[in-house]
C-alpha cells in the first residue's frame, strides 16, 4: 500500500479550484470575467477588485428570501446577506444538488454556499454579479461568525500582498476598475467591527455573542438589502420591510448550537 | 524565539563567510532583517519556518555554494545536524541533513540509474529514499536500521524524500544496539478548513468480496473480478477548502461515524428504508458541506488519510473574539474600523487616497 501511494504520481489530475473567500461588498463590484485559454470550456474566472481571480468561492450568511424565478423549469435564487451586503444565489436544474439542498432551507437559516461566481448584463446594460451555486449547506452562528472572520482575513491579505502575488490579476483589475480595491480593507474591517458588536463587549469567552446585538444587526442588513434592488450593495436605508425577519425564527436560529448535532440523527 | 532581528545576525553569521565578492553588502544584517520581516508579515511565512526559508532564498539568490556551505555549517559550531534529524523534520528543499532511520521497504528500482530506492522510517515517521547507483552506496537490507550522514532532503509537490548522494556516509546498526528503530512511526498532517464538497463513490458503497481485491464495485461488476455480489462498506471522500489550498480527505467508517454520528448497520437501514443506496450520500452531504473541520492523519497521494476529525468552527477565536480580530486588524496595521454601513460606500476608490489606514 505505501509502495503505490509515496511513488511518484505525475498523473496530472486536474486540480479543484480553490474557493476564494470574499464578502458581498466585493464580489458585486467583480464585474469583469476572463478565461486562461481559448479553449471554450476554459475556466471563467472573476478579477476581483483586491487583485486575485475567483473561479469558485465559499461564501457564508444569512438566507433571509429564496424565490422561484423560474419560467418553465424551477430557478431558485436566494438572497444571502453577509455584514456587507446581499449575495444573490442561484440554483436551476443543472445544479441539481444545490437546488434539492437549497429547497429544504427556511429563511431565515444561516448557509454556506460554493459556487461559481458569474457576472451578466441586465436589459439597462449594467452588470450584475451573482452566485451559481453548486453546494449549499446549513451551519450554526459559530460556523457563520468563523467565516466572517476568515474572510475578513482573506480580504485583508489580498489588499496588503496581491500585487506581489498575483500581479497579472492586480494589473488587470486595477485596469478594469480604476482602483485597486484597498477600500475592501475598510469593508472587511466594518465586517470585523460588527462582528465585535454582536459579540458583545465584556465577552472574552469567544462564544457567547449577545444575541440582541446581533438579531438588531440582521434587522439592519436586511432592510438596507430590501431597500435596494439587485445591483448595489448599501443603499440609502428607507423603505425598511424588517419585519421580514421575525425574532421568534431568529431565536431559533441563535439557540444551542449543538442542535444540528442531534438534527442529524 | 528569537526576535527578527536576532535571526538575522545568527543568519548573517553563517552566510557571510560563503557569499560570493560583490554581493556581501547585498546581505547585511539590515537587509537579512528586511527580508525576514517581509517573509514574516508580508508572506505570512510561519514564523518558525521563516529561518530555512530566508536561508534558501539567500543560498539560491547570492549563488552560494551550497554544498560547501552545508558541510561548514556542520563542522562549525552551529553544527546542528550531527545529532540524526527526525524524519518529520527533514521539510526543507535542498537541506543536507543526517538521519537515522530502519529501511521499511525496498521496492524494485523502474531505471538503472537508480541503486535501491523504498521507504525509510523513525518514530516521527517514514520517507522515500533514493541511492543512485553512480553514488556506489552499499547495499541496504530491509528491517535494518542506518544512520545517514549527509543525505539530501528533496521536495516534489509537498512530498519529502532524502537522496543519498556519493558524499554520504551510512553506518549500519546491529539489531540489538540501542540505535536501533524499533516501532516506526506515521507522519500525519493537520488541515483545518471547510467541507466544501462530496466525492463521487462516497457513502454506502460495495467492494469487491475478493479478500485480495477490496476494489469499490459498480453495478455489480468488479473491473477485475467481474460479476460480484459485494459487500457494503461506508466511507467519504471529501474536500475541505481554507480559501487558499483545497485538501482531499478519505474518512473510513469508523470516521464517517466519528464526524456525523452515522455508521455502516445505520447506513444500511437508511438505505433499506429509501430503497436507495445513494440517500446516505446525500445526508452525508447535507451534513458536512459548509462545515469547518479540522482533520489530521498521513497523506496517501493526494489523499489525506483521516484518523481525527473535530468540528472547529471556533478554532479562530480561542483567544476570544476581540483579541483575535484586535491582532488581525494590527497585523495589518488597521488601528480601528469604527466605520458604519452608510459611509461603506463612501469610501475613497483609489489607493492613495485610501487608508490602509496606519500602513507604515
Amino acid at each position: 500500500m505505501a509502495a503505490a501511494d509515496t511513488t511518484p504520481q505525475q498523473t496530472d489530475v486536474p486540480t479543484r479550484e480553490v474557493a476564494k473567500r470574499v464578502f458581498a461588498a466585493e464580489l458585486n463590484t467583480a464585474t469583469y470575467t476572463f478565461k486562461t485559454s481559448q479553449d471554450e470550456r476554459a475556466p471563467v474566472y472573476v478579477a476581483l477588485p483586491t487583485g486575485e481571480r475567483a473561479n469558485r468561492i465559499c461564501i457564508a450568511g444569512t438566507v433571509t428570501d429564496i424565490e422561484d424565478v423560474g419560467e418553465s423549469a424551477e430557478y431558485l435564487r436566494a438572497r444571502v446577506v453577509d455584514p456587507t451586503g446581499t449575495f444573490w444565489v442561484y440554483a436551476g436544474e443543472y445544479q441539481t444538488d444545490a437546488l434539492k439542498q437549497l429547497k429544504k432551507v427556511q429563511p431565515p437559516e444561516f448557509v454556506t454556499i460554493v459556487g461559481k461566481p458569474r457576472a451578466y448584463k441586465t436589459d439597462d446594460g449594467s452588470v450584475n454579479v451573482s452566485v451559481v451555486s453548486e453546494d449549499v449547506g446549513v451551519i450554526d452562528l459559530e460556523t457563520r461568525n468563523a467565516w466572517v472572520y476568515e474572510a475578513a482575513a482573506r480580504t485583508l491579505e489580498r489588499v496588503h500582498s496581491a500585487r506581489d502575488t498575483s500581479p497579472k490579476v492586480a494589473a488587470l483589475a486595477r485596469e478594469q476598475y480604476g482602483h485597486d480595491g484597498t477600500s475592501f480593507a475598510h469593508v472587511a474591517a466594518f465586517a470585523l467591527q460588527d462582528l465585535l458588536d454582536a459579540s458583545g463587549h465584556d465577552s472574552m469567552s469567544g462564544t457567547s455573542l449577545d444575541e440582541e446585538a446581533f438579531e438588531k444587526r440582521l434587522l439592519e442588513v436586511e432592510s438596507e438589502d430590501s431597500a435596494e434592488s439587485m445591483g448595489d450593495d448599501v443603499d440609502d436605508s428607507e423603505d425598511l420591510e424588517s419585519e421580514s425577519l421575525s425574532p421568534v425564527e431568529l431565536g431559533k436560529q441563535l439557540g444551542d448550537p449543538s442542535e444540528f448535532d442531534t438534527n442529524l440523527e | 524565539m528569537n526576535t527578527l532581528r536576532e535571526d538575522a545576525q545568527l543568519l548573517h553569521e553563517q552566510v557571510a563567510p560563503h557569499l560570493p565578492e560583490g554581493r556581501v553588502d547585498d546581505y547585511d544584517v539590515d537587509a537579512l532583517e528586511m527580508l525576514f520581516d517581509s517573509y514574516v508579515n508580508t508572506y505570512r511565512v510561519p514564523r518558525n519556518a521563516a529561518f530555512d526559508s530566508v536561508r534558501n532564498h539567500v543560498l539560491k539568490e547570492a549563488g552560494v555554494d551550497t554544498e560547501a556551505f552545508w558541510a561548514s555549517l556542520r563542522g562549525g559550531d552551529q553544527g546542528t545536524t550531527e545529532e540524526p534529524l527526525p524524519l518529520a523534520e527533514c521539510t526543507t528543499d535542498g537541506a543536507w541533513v543526517t538521519v537515522r532511520a530502519k529501511i521499511v521497504e525496498l521496492w524494485e528500482p523502474r531505471e538503472d540509474s537508480i541503486h535501491q530506492v523504498g521507504l525509510v522510517g523513525d518514530e516521527s515517521g517514514r520517507m522515500k529514499f533514493v541511492a543512485w547507483a553512480k553514488s556506489n552506496p552499499p547495499v541496504l537490507k530491509e528491517e535494518t536500521t542506518y544512520t545517514f550522514k549527509d543525505v539530501v532532503v528533496d521536495e516534489y509537490d509537498r512530498n519529502y524524500s532524502l537522496k543519498i548522494n556519493s558524499r554520504s556516509e551510512i553506518i549500519e546498526h546491529a539489531t540489538d544496539s540501542p540505535e536501533a528503530i524499533g516501532t516506526v512511526g506515521t507522519m500525519t498532517t493537520v488541515y483545518e478548513g471547510v467541507f466544501v464538497g462530496m466525492q463521487r463513490q462516497s457513502g454506502l458503497i460495495k467492494r469487491c468480496t475478493d479478500p485480495e481485491c477490496t476494489r469499490v464495485i459498480q453495478q455489480g461488476e468488479c473491473s477485475e473480478h467481474g460479476s460480484n455480489e459485494g459487500e457494503f462498506d461506508l466511507r467519504i471522500k471529501g474536500v475541505l477548502d481554507d480559501g487558499e489550498s483545497v485538501q482531499e480527505c478519505l474518512f473510513t467508517a469508523g470516521m464517517t461515524e466519528v464526524v456525523i454520528g452515522i455508521d455502516l448497520d445505520r447506513a444500511m437501514q437508511m438505505a433499506s428504508d429509501a430503497l436507495d443506496i445513494s440517500v446516505v450520500e446525500r445526508r452525508l452531504t447535507e451534513g458536512l458541506i459548509g462545515r469547518r473541520y479540522t482533520v489530521e492523519g498521513p497523506l496517501l497521494g493526494r489523499y489525506l488519510l483521516v484518523d481525527e476529525v473535530a468540528e472547529t468552527p471556533n478554532r479562530a477565536f480561542s483567544e476570544g473574539y476581540h483579541d483575535t480580530v484586535d491582532d488581525l486588524l494590527s497585523e495589518y496595521g488597521y488601528d480601528g474600523p469604527g466605520l458604519t454601513v452608510e459611509n461603506i460606500e463612501d469610501l475613497p476608490q483609489t489607493y492613495d487616497a485610501a487608508v490602509t489606514a496606519g500602513e507604515n
